[in-house]
């Protein structure tokens, strides 16, 4: 009971810092497209009725699974509930770095909180909270991934074994761009592999360590399939197009921390060759997300290299200069880390980057007024899936007529649009239509829906309203 | 230590009588020093003179008759006068008794049986000698009823809550009544209801299990490695002559053909000899393994125990009548196919060396040698890794009762004696010994050194095997929960729930499976509609967690197995599991049956279909000491010394 207190006061204050970043920037106007995305799914699923059927996926389940928990918790969510679910396991993260370097690696306490506080700092670990908790599991699966593909082949026993799994497990099922994580790692088990585990089958050993990621990736399938849900379509998203310098600029961030303390223990196979593993795993990802773009962020990308370059310090080898040594490279990486957050051409990043300065933005002001305009109003047809953001400026879906309810599904199928109001987004000329109650009625674009007629329009949205009943 | 003068001496005259050459018996005294033995101790576990010539010369150099008690047989009712544990301790026996003296037979003349023999059966007693094989069959004989009663009904009648005589008792039959009542009411009155009930029952217990077994993985796999390596250094440094005397049972049946492969097996273990008090436990009427046994002319510390006829006809009754004569300070049960690893008897000294005075036995691990032979024993021995590599070191760090393995578990003696040894009437008379042991306050450690045994190659001899043991953990399971308040206070929380999901999990998962099985074919086929009443949605993703993380989980955890061996070839078979579960579900129906209409019979698994056995008995037979040892063989013979 003692040693839970110590870890929950511990951890309260952490929480509490991260979620107070989180209000910052979101205070200075933004919010990721993940959190948006995910808070909307579940807003929808809890608040809405019980006839909505998500044509979206439910992929990736385990941060959807826990924001709907959280979600269903009785009372109004102010806070985005992801961002919640992130501050927790951005702060669980941050503890068992600190239990891992102070107990495990022998740290001093002093040593072991400054580390943890320049890893709690980071630009990649902030800008990974703030993408929601998809980034922040992912960063955590990295991190049992890459301590157990060291531990494998420290001990060869099955808990590490297990770890490689989980961690495997987890940043597949937390982010799609876990799944690139996986596909990355597929060489690298090899290179990491004790030798006496591939001499028998190297094939059966890579068989076994990939295996639930198979499995749990079919039974994902298994269940979209049985409730007539999907999985793939949302696994790609919009690349953002990066030059080779920028792209080397990103790898200059965790790259050499990692590579440094790898290279530390190059005299000692057993640690060099699975933490070079770990790393070449990430970087894997990395290249492989750049033809698949599964991630269009590649600094999102990048982030969960964090997970290593906390399994490759823990490995240092003792002696009088390790803790100075250790805090002066992960000085080194924050500092790096801020200067590619401030000359990255991203956009969400960018836009993160300036919000955490104070420099606010005003991406998210239309929707708000849009919003303001409804408030009152009942009967509205939306997109909600592919509108997320007004969801969450709603904070509801109590005006709204979405996917499942008749009128909705009616005007979808074919028939004559029956809502008060339609809501849609204003689209560029020659951009992509999105949203399918604009694709059905296209009419709406120009204003010549018969029977409904424009009452509000602002930079991002249009509202009509029914003229004939 | 020094060579004793006795054992000089009677060095001395063999030699001058031309019976050892002096290359022997330089080899017998260093190893009789070396081993802290005497020399007869050392000659009695060579070949280099026959039993009855050492004796011969044993009792010339005392001056006494040697006597043959085969043409000479003790007179019965004079020697059930005596305590048979004494006369096995002392190997004497009184033969006859004539104008009031004695004639008591000894094995081990010298001044200590002497006090015990004046001590005994007075000072005017006559003393002759005769060979310990002689004595302790003289013993067998004249005690084999009241043995015989003893093996079968010691426990029954001392200790009856612990028996599985009673295969219910009457509280147990009136609970199955009431829940099967209940049970029927339910389905009169509330149909739907009943069935989501037991449907919840069900589905959480299936949770339960896999979750349990996962854990279990997760401690089992980190646990040992500190101290494996521990009592490996330990194991290493032990000195010959500190080592106890141990007992090795070998119970047999109608297996003629393993005899050479268990001899030379044994042979081959590190560990002095003439320490070891080696017994074939043979059937009475299993003329054939006993003649074979005889054929092949063994050693002095292999004796041939002849078990007398009576029911029920099991292995624990075999082992508790020869337990009766074992001289060891500790004991093991190795099957006749059994090749444990050389060092495991030394390693298993050491164990309890580092253990708590508590610990009463300990037990190795079992796996196979013929793994890759067929799909069978791909998928038995990925069982057997799980269970002994991973699952029981798992059990033990968390204190929950260990089922033994049906062989290399190694006891003290005089707990298992105290304990009244195994049940007869329970076919997996190990597995509920390990939960008695830790019932009356005991200890059981598990260690890592391996036995290979041979896996079963076919498909019906492995469904008689593992119906028998799905009978006796069902027997187990209904032994030990009589008395539940008993059972929580004496092995804790953690030991109550970990007994009911490993042995009752056991049990129920694979009798359970095909209803499970059934329900989700009917849904594939015909739709969600067909269940949806039985399965309220929290039911229905649990069965879901279950159908999809439980059996996923289940398949991991047959695949990370093999890999404490670097078995990595084997891994990808876990897939298959299913089907090897499909067959448990057979033999988990097969042992329900039986359980009710034949409780106590024991099914006899056949060894030696496997080809690899063809090529160990081949083995056995070229290394078997009368074709590859030389005369003197220092090094073999030094065993444990070298």
């Amino acid at each position: 009971m003692t040693r839970t207190a110590t870890w929950l006061a511990a951890g309260l204050p952490v929480f509490l810092a991260l979620l107070l970043c989180l209000g910052w920037t979101e205070a200075q106007g933004f919010t990721s497209d993940d959190v948006t995305e995910l808070w909307a799914k579940a807003i929808v699923q809890i608040d809405g009725p019980g006839t909505f059927t998500a044509s979206d996926a439910f992929y990736p389940p385990v941060p959807y699974a826990l924001t709907l928990a959280l979600q269903s918790w009785p009372g109004d969510h102010l806070v985005p509930v992801p961002f919640i679910l992130a501050a927790v396991a951005g702060a669980l993260i941050l503890l068992l770095w600190f239990a891992n370097l102070h107990r495990v690696a022998g740290m001093s306490v002093a040593g072991s909180l400054l580390a943890v506080a320049l890893l709690g700092l980071n630009p990649f670990f902030l800008r990974a909270l703030a993408d929601g908790p998809e980034t922040i599991l992912t960063i955590l699966g990295t991190w049992l991934f890459a301590r157990g593909i060291v531990h494998l082949r420290l001990t060869g026993n099955a808990p590490d074994m297990m770890k490689v799994a989980v961690g495997l497990m987890i940043v597949a099922l937390s982010d799609s761009y876990g799944l690139l994580i996986s596909l990355g790692a597929l060489p690298f088990l090899i290179v990491a592999a004790r030798p006496s585990m591939i001499t028998a089958s190297a094939s059966g050993y890579l068989f076994a360590m990939f295996y639930p990621v198979a499995a749990a990736i079919g039974s994902l399938y298994f269940v979209s399939l049985i409730f007539n849900s999907s999985l793939v379509p949302q696994l790609l998203e919009t690349p953002n197009p990066v030059g080779t310098a920028e792209h080397l600029l990103i790898l200059s961030g965790l790259g050499p921390i990692v590579i440094v303390a790898a290279l530390r223990n190059i005299r000692t196979p057993r640690l060099f060759m699975p933490v070079m593993a770990a790393a070449g795993t990430i970087g894997g990802a990395y290249l492989l997300n750049l033809g698949l773009n599964v991630e269009g962020d590649p600094l999102i990308a990048m982030a969960p290299m964090l997970g290593v370059a906390v399994t490759a310090l823990r490995f240092w080898p003792s002696g009088r200069l390790r803790e100075p040594v250790i805090v002066a490279l992960l000085a080194f990486a924050l500092a790096q880390s801020v200067l590619i957050m401030r000359l990255t051409s991203v956009p969400e990043t960018r836009d993160w980057a300036r919000a955490i300065s104070g420099q606010g933005t005003q991406a998210d002001q239309p929707t708000q007024q849009a919003a303001a305009f409804l408030t009152g109003r009942s009967g509205i047809m939306l997109d909600v899936e592919r509108n997320p953001d007004m969801v969450t400026t709603l904070h509801n879906v109590r005006g709204l007529l979405i996917a499942g309810q008749p009128a909705y599904d009616w005007a979808l199928e074919g028939g004559l649009p029956q809502a008060r109001y339609i809501l849609v987004p204003r689209m560029a000329e020659g951009e992509t239509v999105t949203d399918r109650v604009l694709r059905r009625f296209p009419a709406l674009a120009q204003n010549r829906l018969s029977g409904y007629s424009e009452i509000y329009e602002n930079s991002r949205w249009r509202v009509f309203e029914k003229t004939e009943f | 230590m020094a060579l004793d003068a006795e054992s000089e001496a009677i060095g001395t005259l063999l030699l001058e009588r031309g019976a050892l050459t002096v290359d022997q018996l330089v080899a017998a005294e260093d190893l009789a020093e070396g081993w802290n033995v005497s020399l007869v101790q050392v000659l009695l576990s060579r070949r280099w003179l026959t039993t009855q010539e050492l004796y011969a010369q044993i009792a010339t150099y005392h001056d006494l008759p040697l006597v043959d008690l085969t043409s000479e047989p003790a007179n019965d009712d004079l020697v059930r006068c005596f305590d048979p544990a004494v006369m096995n301790r002392f190997a004497t026996i009184p033969l006859k008794e004539e104008g009031g003296i004695v004639t008591v037979a000894t094995s081990r003349p010298g001044p200590q049986s002497l006090l015990h023999i004046r001590d005994t059966y007075g000072p005017r007693s006559r003393i002759v000698v005769a060979t310990h094989l002689q004595i302790s069959a003289a013993l067998q004989q004249a005690f084999r009823d009241r043995h015989s009663h003893d093996a079968v009904f010691a426990l029954a009648e001392q200790d009856p809550d612990m028996s599985a005589q009673q295969v219910v008792t009457p509280p147990q039959v009136l609970l199955i009544y009431a829940v099967l009542s209940l049970f029927l009411l339910g389905l009169a009155f509330a149909p739907v209801a009943t069935l989501i009930v037991l449907n919840v029952c069900l589905t959480v217990f299936y949770t339960g299990n896999f979750l349990f077994k996962g854990l279990l993985v997760w401690i089992g796999g980190a646990a040992q490695e500190t101290s494996s390596r521990a009592i490996a250094a330990e194991a290493q440094l032990l000195r010959d002559e500190d080592l106890p005397a141990y007992t090795v049972l070998v119970p047999m049946f109608r297996e003629p053909e393993v005899l050479p492969i268990l001899a030379q097996a044994l042979r081959n273990l590190n560990y002095p000899l003439a320490k070891l008090d080696i017994k074939i436990v043979l059937e009475e009427g299993d003329h054939d393994t006993i003649e074979a046994a005889e054929k092949l002319d063994l050693e002095g510390v292999f004796e041939i125990v002849r078990v007398p006829p009576s029911h029920p006809q099991t292995k624990p009754k075999a082992c508790n009548y020869a337990l009766r004569y074992a001289h060891g300070d500790l004991l093991v049960i190795y099957d006749a196919e059994d090749k444990p690893e050389p060092d495991q008897l030394r390693k298993v000294v050491a164990a309890f060396n580092q253990s708590s005075p508590d610990t009463a036995c300990i037990q190795c691990r079992l796996n196979y040698y013929n793994a890759r032979e067929n799909w069978l024993t791909r998928m038995f021995t990925l069982d057997y890794s799980l269970w002994f590599d991973l699952m029981l070191p798992g059990l033990e760090r968390m204190g929950v009762p260990i089922p033994l393995g049906g062989t290399s578990n190694h006891f003290r003696i005089d707990v298992l004696r105290d304990l009244n040894a195994w049940d007869p009437f329970n076919v997996t008379e190990d597995a509920d010994l390990g939960i008695r042991l830790t019932q009356k306050g005991y200890r059981v450690g598990v260690i890592d050194s391996t036995t290979y045994e041979e896996a079963n190659v076919s498909i019906p001899n492995w469904i008689r095997q593992r119906s028998r043991w799905i009978k006796g953990y069902m027997q187990t399971f209904l032994v030990h929960s009589r008395r539940p308040v008993h059972l929580w206070r004496s092995v804790g929380s953690a030991g109550v729930f970990g007994f009911v999901f490993f042995i009752g999990g056991t049990i129920l998962s694979g009798l359970l499976n095909p209803i499970f099985w059934a329900i989700f074919g009917v849904w594939m086929v015909v739709g969600a509609d067909a269940i949806e009443p039985y399965f309220p949605l929290p039911v229905l993703y649990l069965s879901l967690i279950n159908l999809l993380a439980g059996n996923g989980l289940l398949i991991y955890l047959t695949m990370v197995a093999p890999f404490r061996r670097r078995w990595t070839d084997l891994a990808p078979w876990g897939i298959t599991v299913v089907g090897y579960w499909v067959l448990m579900t057979v033999a988990a129906y097969k042992a329900l049956w039986q359980l009710i209409s034949n409780p106590f019979y024991w099914e006899k698994t056949q060894h030696g279909l496997s080809k690899h056995t063809a090529a160990e008995l081949a083995d056995a037979q070229m290394d078997g000491p009368g074709m590859a040892d030389p005369d003197i063989a220092p090094a073999q013979a030094g065993g444990a010394g070298a």
